[in-house]
């Protein structure tokens, strides 16, 4: 894993590459994990050491020691009645209900956008308008309409994984090779065959990523939707230390979200690895 | 006896100039038909008619005797980018027609494992798309058209994306597939050497619009099939004259 996570995730169709191993990036491998590893150290011994010399009281930022011990007590103990392996696994209980739901809805909204005029003029203007609002201005419409139960929490997340799931797969759908499907029609496919057979394995790759995108959208979703009368969950527990002012628990609970962020990342590109190998080289 | 028709038709996009005028074209079984001619004539749209990818604006296109309504199974077609499955084996790509009727996957393989012999790639199938050359992925095209057992063979440049030696190689063996199945043949290319090597039958295409101006019955594929070698072929008399024929009457119509 490096630090172009970024920057691929905005290219859902990567530019077509020979076949082959490629040449330039091990070469810069050790360079990138070199100075990635620079930073972060640096990140925290600039941090040690403001709170050992107290240049920033230890209420506002505790040391990364206090920080570490918050980990294993909660982890241990627990905090707001809840370890935070329990926290963890209503927040990504939730995420994934949300990742499940959305992906069910937006793959043949995406497929409709995709590949007819009509469902473009249908569902383009819903995504459109849905897209570029963010969590906490529909948060309390949701509630008015929904509710405060775990329904509205798992809503207020996959409508934030809709849209990047639906524009995902409609790029596929409507990248999928021209000459592609004219081979597979002039071997005897019919409508069905060449959905089945060629557009769906053919925008497999934009979806994955489609995908990628939606659940790092939906975990940074987490904590606008634990908002809402929880009593489990990260966001949840953050929030909570942060009305006692416990910051160390609310710093902790900040690196264990961006860890697990991290690490459904790395889950998904093995995923996509596996499943889509030939994804850019063709 | 199979016979494939293109019954005087003309193809205008819709609001452009015309690309194709009034063109009739028969291609039978045992017949090797090439279309040359400079960039812009109307080859490839000649072909997708026959393919069925393009309706006629007028005329007909004909499979003995019927209209064709789309692409079918009948006429298989071999792209220049090789336009094959990556998200399938190579096996699976060339037996992708008995797929998607139906046909059980052991059986798929056998005849997957068959064709792949044909075109000289036995052992490949197994092998991700992704891993094969150039060429070789032409090959598997090949292939995967001759699996459907079409009865008319249609490839639009199939050699244009290859470099000078694999390409001479390709030549030998689509002589030697036809010559295998003697399926009626469509083949659109830009060099006259190949067509000339290749063909039973040249047809020169002139542009504006996309028409016949040439037909020429040749036989030098049927020399190579008889064992005399390419390069005694290529340096031949005939050859030679044929071939400087075939450029003057594509390069005449540049000049008028």
């Amino acid at each position: 894993m490096s630090l172009d996570l970024a920057e691929a995730a905005l290219a859902p169709s990567r530019p077509a590459e020979r076949a082959g191993p490629t040449k330039a990036a091990p070469r810069n491998r050790p360079v990138v994990a070199i100075t990635a590893a620079l930073t972060i150290a640096s990140l925290v011994l600039a941090w040690a050491i403001a709170s050992h010399f107290q240049l920033v009281s230890a209420l506002f930022l505790p040391s990364p020691v206090a920080v570490g011990k918050a980990f294993v007590t909660v982890a241990r103990d627990g905090f707001v009645d809840a370890t935070l392996w329990q926290h963890l696994a209503a927040s990504l209980g939730r995420v994934f209900a949300a990742l499940v739901g959305a992906t069910l809805i937006a793959v043949p909204i995406g497929f409709a956008i995709g590949s007819s005029a009509v469902g473009r003029g249908t569902f383009d203007p819903i995504i459109e308008f849905l897209r570029p609002i963010p969590p906490l201005a529909y948060l309390p419409l949701v509630i008015i309409w929904f509710g405060i139960g775990e329904p509205s929490k798992i809503l207020i997340i996959g409508i934030a994984m809709l849209a990047p799931i639906v524009i995902s797969t409609a790029t596929g759908v409507k990248g999928v090779d021209a000459d592609r499907l004219n081979a597979a029609r002039s071997l005897g496919a019919t409508r069905r065959q060449l959905l089945r057979h060629v557009i769906l394995p053919g925008s497999l790759p934009a979806i994955l990523t489609g995908i990628r995108i939606a659940l790092g959208a939906g975990w940074s979703t987490l904590v606008a939707a634990e908002l809402v009368a929880a009593s489990r969950g990260l966001g949840f527990m953050i929030q909570s230390a942060a009305q006692f002012l416990v910051t160390d628990v609310v710093l902790m609970g900040i690196l264990v979200i961006a860890a697990v962020a991290f690490a459904l990342e790395a889950v998904l590109r093995w995923i996509e690895r596996r499943l889509v190998p030939w994804a850019g080289k063709s | 006896m199979a016979h494939l028709q293109l019954d005087s038709v003309s193809l205008r996009y819709e609001g452009g100039a015309p690309v194709l005028g009034n063109l009739s074209l028969d291609i039978r079984a045992d017949e090797f038909v090439v279309v040359v001619g400079r960039s812009g004539c109307g080859k490839t749209s000649l072909l997708n008619l026959a393919a069925g990818f393009l309706a006629p604006s007028s005329g007909q296109v004909l499979v003995d005797g019927r209209p064709v309504t789309g692409p079918g199974a009948d006429r298989a077609v071999v792209f220049q980018n090789d336009a094959l499955f990556p998200w399938l084996s190579t096996a699976e790509n060339v037996a992708f027609a008995a797929r998607l009727a139906g046909i059980a996957p052991a059986e798929r393989r056998a005849q997957a494992d068959r064709y792949l012999d044909i075109v000289g790639l036995a052992g490949l199938g197994d092998r991700p798309i992704w891993q094969l050359s150039g060429g070789q992925r032409q090959r598997v095209g090949l292939a995967r058209a001759l699996a459907a057992e079409p009865r008319f063979l249609l490839m639009d440049e199939p050699l244009g994306a290859l470099d000078a030696m694999t390409r001479e190689a390709m030549q030998d063996l689509l002589l030697e597939a036809w010559n295998r199945t003697r399926t009626g043949t469509l083949l659109i290319t830009h060099g006259v050497e190949e067509a000339l090597y290749l063909a039973t039958r040249v047809i020169v295409m002139a542009p504006q619009p996309g028409r016949i101006v040439r037909r020429l019955e040749v036989d030098f594929g049927r020399r190579r099939l008889a064992g005399e070698s390419a390069r005694s072929i290529k340096a031949s008399p005939s050859f030679v004259a044929a071939r400087e024929d075939l450029l003057d009457s594509i390069f005449e119509r540049e000049a008028a």
